[in-house]
């Protein structure tokens, strides 16, 4: 569940380089993004990987703010049906001061992953994931986030992708955004992602985004009316081709 | 020069009844740059942290406290006096700066100095500290197993015991006992065996009567340059630069080589002249090649298997010497005469003799030693040509005859001679304000038995940025040769050849300080290493220290490294508990991570705990030989308890 098209077609279009940048109500880049969320978001994200049906991914995502915090559930399905891949998630994400006037964004998220396939049976395990995001100035972040620190329980657990990524973003006005990841997981080489997101007016924003690992090419737009949000991405694989992605959150 | 110059500060601190976790932040960039030079970090951690607790007032400290302060040169000792006598004050790190120091002089002062005019409190009449610490891997190899013959003799637990007691001002005592993991525990007073493998005891009386110090039991000797008597034949990267007023240092290290044990004393008899003399007789750790009939001295100190039992104190080392120092103002001049005498079965015998001195002028500071003898010499100048810029260079050259105190100098355990000639230069330009560049150059030249020419070569550039004190940017390129001689297959036939290790690495880290109490610090490195293949690595990590109380205080890290072998190592310092200290390298494909807890649970006692794991991937294990694991998981615990009374 390594793409960023998971987490939504936002993160998507910047290449998956939202670590830092988090705007993400599934927490699949950085479950931090739910400690500065003020409203309840409802979210539904869809993509369908290289253009294959047999690729498909949904998700549905539901995050509650409360005073001490914000807590968050979620499930989505990955596959077909010779192969499916079921994600049920909670978790959990808060602002904390430390001391000082400033805030600092923490959450974790478990989630069960349980994998089926066709004549062979079906297997699972519980990760734990954990990300923070630090406002620096009111222009600069940065983040982390720690993919499957750890595995709990299930066979599957020893095949959780492990993955520590670190954003930064700049953010010098309301309508530019420049962001850069870059991540390690423990079976694949160095990634680095950069994304750029350029809001032309109050309903419009554009955005770019480049990764490698595998090297890609990504955009797309974002449409907001009032309480309701729709991000639509596509991302361009050189070999495998294109896949879109889209995603619509409601806040209330 | 900033390693050197606190690599220097070592030998002016006594009795170190130390914290090391607190430290870490001092010199962690140091050690970073010089990922080679490692080996007597441990100690240095120890004397720095002794400093950062006995904070020194720059308003009225004397010459000589001023030149204790660790990273303090002679030239800005110069210029704190002169500002001083010239009736201004010093409140405030700005003063520093009006002075003549530059910023990055001041930052590496702060720890240690304080601008508080109020008098220090009195220190209690005794203070005694009582430290243990217990640590162990989790998972063992088959040396532990009891139905292994030849497995190690005893548990795989680490133990270590401290009493440190300090009566007023001028009394310092201390034990240190210490058992390695897979050493056993025996009792055999008649044997010198005490329980515990290693046994430290030292007494250190300072200011009685004519004497500014008499040490007895264990001690080091630190003079001129490090040449004719130092705790390490290394090369620059480990040299330490004389510490004229503190020549002796009690030794209350856990490190089972390289110290004296017998009777010292310092004295000054005359205005400006400081007289030192000392004897020892240390047994030493060797062993005997039947068929070279070549003996070597060990230094490891680890007594687990039955082999290494056996050469435990094989052999015995006599030494004696003297040491006249003559001061006058910030010039010194100085003569060591040594006497070693190492006994295994046949004795051999070395005499030193070497001349040492240093000045210091506004803008030039200078040291060298000379052994004529044995043809050493080590030449140190630093030049501040502008209040922003900074360049230190330091030669030092070495033949292989004769033998020292603690080694054997003439060859290592493969076969190599220690004749080298080296020189370092390092600069420090603050060309803006919060931007540091430093650029550092290290060559040896090393010959080799089959390589006449072999050269070692060391570059490093750091640009670090720095605002205020909550952000720091720091990026460090890195190339680094060296060349060994081998043996090559040439047809059927097995010639000489050299082998040329390159590795080159790129780090760029953030720290953030968000408050006094959460600090996160993210670390990105790869590594290009050619040698007899081309290969990569990369570390990524992310580490945070937290003190959700002011008695409680938490470091956590978590990494992924990905080397594809041993040249395309990883090094990453490691925050551990106190007189641990932890550099290890890491090539493989895995994860490590650790968290360190340290609780003030009252005012008489310190607890800290560590635990951490490293998990590698795609390995069916881990190590070897003995220390073999079966799968790619290594946990290790550790836990240790202080105990101070009277403070």
């Amino acid at each position: 569940m390594g793409q960023p098209v998971f987490s939504g077609a936002r993160s998507a279009a910047l290449g998956g380089a939202s670590t830092a940048f988090p705007d993400d109500a599934a927490g699949q880049v950085n479950p931090a993004a739910w400690g500065q969320t003020d409203t309840r978001i409802l979210a539904l994200h869809g993509a369908q990987l290289y253009g294959l049906p047999e690729l498909r991914f949904a998700g549905l995502h539901l995050v509650v703010p409360f005073q001490r915090g914000a807590i968050a559930g979620g499930a989505s399905v990955f596959g077909f049906d010779l192969y499916r891949h079921f994600v049920l998630g909670a978790g959990y994400g808060r602002r904390f001061g430390f001391g000082t006037h400033r805030e600092v964004h923490a959450g974790v998220r478990t989630e069960w992953n349980q994998v089926y396939i066709a004549n062979h049976g079906q297997a699972g395990a519980l990760g734990l994931t954990a990300g923070v995001l630090l406002p620096i100035t009111p222009f600069i972040s940065l983040g982390a986030a720690a993919h499957n620190l750890t595995a709990f329980a299930g066979p599957l657990r020893s095949d959780l992708r492990r993955c520590l990524a670190v954003g930064a973003a700049w953010r010098p006005s309301e309508t530019f955004a420049m962001t850069t990841d870059i991540a390690k997981e423990t079976r694949s080489p160095l990634s680095i992602a950069a994304g750029i997101e350029i809001r032309l007016t109050e309903v419009l924003a554009l955005r770019g985004g480049i990764a490698s690992g595998p090297r890609r090419a990504s955009g797309g737009i974002g449409l907001s009316l009032a309480s309701v949000r729709a991000d639509f991405a596509v991302q361009r694989h050189g070999i495998l081709g294109w896949t879109p992605s889209m995603s619509f959150l409601y806040s209330w | 020069m900033k390693t050197a110059i606190l690599l220097a500060c070592m030998m002016q601190t006594a009795n170190p009844p130390a914290d090391t976790t607190e430290t870490a932040t001092v010199i962690e960039t140091t050690l970073d740059v010089l990922e080679d030079g490692l080996e007597n970090s441990a100690s240095l951690h120890e004397a720095i942290e002794y400093a950062t607790h006995r904070k020194i007032r720059l308003e009225t400290a004397s010459a000589e406290a001023l030149r204790s302060i660790p990273g303090m040169s002679e030239m800005n000792v110069q210029r704190i006096l002169a500002w001083r006598s010239s009736g201004r004050s010093i409140e405030e790190p700005e003063s520093l700066l009006r002075a003549g120091l530059d910023e990055h002089a001041v930052n590496m002062l702060l720890p240690f100095v304080t601008f508080d005019r109020a008098a220090p409190r009195t220190r209690p009449r005794i203070r005694t500290d009582l430290l243990q610490r217990w640590s162990r891997r989790l998972d063992l190899g088959k040396g532990y197993r009891k139905d292994e013959p030849s497995g190690y003799l005893g548990s795989p637990d680490a133990l270590q015991w401290r009493i440190g007691i300090r009566i007023g001002e001028h009394i310092v005592t201390g034990i240190t006992l210490d058992k390695d993991p897979g050493e056993p525990i025996r009792w055999q007073p008649s044997g010198g065996r005490f329980g515990a493998d290693f046994a430290a005891l030292h007494l250190s009386l300072d200011q009685r009567g004519p004497f500014e110090r008499i040490v007895a039991g264990g001690y080091t000797v630190q003079a001129g340059e490090g040449l004719a008597a130092g705790q390490s034949a290394g090369g620059i990267s480990s040299l330490r630069t004389a510490s004229v007023d503190r020549i002796l240092r009690p030794h209350t290290s856990s490190r089972e080589h390289a110290y004296f044990r017998g009777l010292a004393m310092q004295s000054k008899p005359l205005y400006g002249v400081s007289v030192t003399g000392f004897v020892s007789y240390v047994p030493l750790d060797a062993r005997v090649d039947t068929a070279s009939g070549i003996w070597s001295l060990a230094s490891t100190g680890y007594h687990r298997t039955q082999t290494e039992y056996e050469r435990r104190g094989q052999a015995r080392e006599r030494t004696a010497g003297g040491i006249a120092v003559f001061r006058q103002g910030s010039a010194y001049a100085g003569v060591l005469s040594l006497h070693t005498q190492h006994m295994l079965g046949v004795s051999r015998n070395m005499h030193s003799l070497s001349v040492f001195g240093g000045w210091a002028k506004p803008r030039w500071e200078g040291s060298f030693e000379l052994v004529p003898k044995e043809r050493h010499q080590s030449l140190t100048v630093s030049f501040t040509p502008i209040a922003n810029a900074s360049v230190d260079v330091r030669m030092r050259k070495t033949t292989a005859n004769g033998l020292r105190p603690h080694t054997r100098i003439g060859v290592n355990s493969r076969g190599e001679s220690y004749r080298y000639a080296e020189w370092l230069a390092e600069s420090h330009i603050r060309p803006f304000q919060a931007w540091t560049a430093t650029v550092r150059v290290r060559e040896r030249k090393r010959p080799l038995s089959l390589l006449p020419n072999a050269r070692d070569r060391f570059v490093a550039g750091v640009i670090e940025y720095k605002r205020r004190n909550w952000f720091t940017l720091h990026v460090r390129a890195l190339t680094q040769t060296s060349e060994a001689a081998a043996r090559c297959l040439t047809g059927r036939l097995l010639l000489p050849c050299s082998t040329r290790e390159r590795r080159q690495s790129l780090r760029i880290q953030i720290e953030y300080r968000h408050s006094p109490s959460l600090r996160s610090r993210t670390r990105i490195e790869t590594v290009h290493a050619e040698a007899e293949e081309k290969a990569a690595g990369v570390l990524v990590y992310q580490d945070f220290r937290w003190k959700p109380r002011p008695l409680l205080q938490l470091d956590m890290r978590y990494a992924l490294f990905d080397a594809a072998d041993a040249s395309a190592r990883l090094y990453m310092f490691e925050n551990d508990v106190l007189y641990g200290f932890g550099a290890p390298s890491f090539h493989g494909r895995g994860r490590r991570w650790y968290v360190l807890s340290r609780l003030e649970a009252s005012r008489r006692l310190m607890v800290q705990l560590k635990f951490g794991a490293t998990h590698y991937e795609d390995v069916r294990s881990t190590g070897s030989g003995r220390d073999e694991i079966p799968g790619g998981r290594v946990r290790e615990m550790k836990v240790l308890a202080r105990w101070r009374f009277g403070s």
